[in-house]
């Protein structure tokens, strides 16, 4: 008997935490623009809100220094407590202040919109192969 | 639906929840999509040279008063743009005024489909009368 067809997937979400407006739309543009669904969040606040009512995100890509009360390295500590599953991109125009390692990869600014593209598409695929290991 | 090629909004709105389906239905519908969540942040858009912006789309839901700022600040700076102030508040509607000069204010929960109607009607009124814009 022929194999059931794998339930077709959604496109992949991108959580983009990011405050800087501009440095947001071009990314966002540029993740749309290769399929991806991209929410724009302008602080972590914000990231925490969605996370906590709206669908699934399958990465979130987080800028390390913003505004408010939380910063890019404590949202990130905050969703692997509460999501262990989804992988974290941390962007900063500083070299990181900790080892980052065990966090996810680094995206140093200035850098590339095809560069950050191809972060976060890796990032996805480890994360599907992982999802499909556990099923 | 549609397409508006080169046409851009630009949503403020406070809240994560509220912006981010209605930015995703007016991507759906063609059109490019900028979104903020305050005033700083909006202005800086209308000071970027590649960000130009045909429709600011001011929610005064959360803090009324940055609405109708940025509202007035655009209307002065930025006189090319179409606004369209948004909000729940009865007084949000009373203290809009001209600000928004196509209608009442738009009260929440958002209908998507009477946003679109509305920044469909303030463009297609722009083109009339500026063809060459």
């Amino acid at each position: 008997m022929a194999p059931e067809p794998k339930a077709q997937r959604r496109p992949a979400r991108v959580l983009l935490v990011e405050d800087e407006p501009l440095v947001r739309m071009l990314l966002a543009e540029e993740l749309r623009e290769v399929g991806l669904t991209v929410v724009e969040a302008a602080s972590a606040g914000e990231a925490l809100s969605f996370l906590s009512v709206a669908d699934p995100v399958d990465v979130v890509v987080t800028d390390i220094q913003m505004p408010g009360g939380m910063d890019g390295l404590e949202l990130a500590d905050q969703i692997r407590q509460t999501h262990p599953a989804i992988p974290i991109v941390l962007t900063s125009g500083n070299p990181p202040p900790v080892n980052l390692s065990q966090v996810g990869p680094f995206l140093m600014k200035p850098y590339s919109l095809n560069q950050a593209v191809e972060v976060v598409v890796a990032s996805l695929r480890h994360k599907e192969i992982d999802d499909d290991c556990s099923e | 639906m549609t397409t508006a090629p080169n046409e851009t909004i630009l949503v403020l709105e406070q809240d994560i929840l509220v912006r981010n389906p209605l930015a995703e239905y007016l991507r759906g519908c063609g059109y490019r999509v900028i979104e903020v969540s305050s005033d700083t942040q909006a202005r800086q858009v209308f000071e970027a040279s590649d960000a130009s912006v045909d429709v600011l789309f001011a929610s005064a839901s959360g803090d009324a008063e940055v609405a109708f700022a940025l509202s007035v600040w655009a209307r002065t700076h930025q006189p090319s743009v179409e606004v369209i102030l948004a909000g729940t508040l009865k007084t949000a509607v009373e203290k809009a005024g001209d600000l928004c000069e196509d209608g009442p204010a738009l009260t929440m929960p958002y209908d998507h489909g009477r946003v679109l109607d509305r920044i469909r009607r303030l463009l297609a009124a722009r083109r009339r009368s500026d063809p060459a814009g």
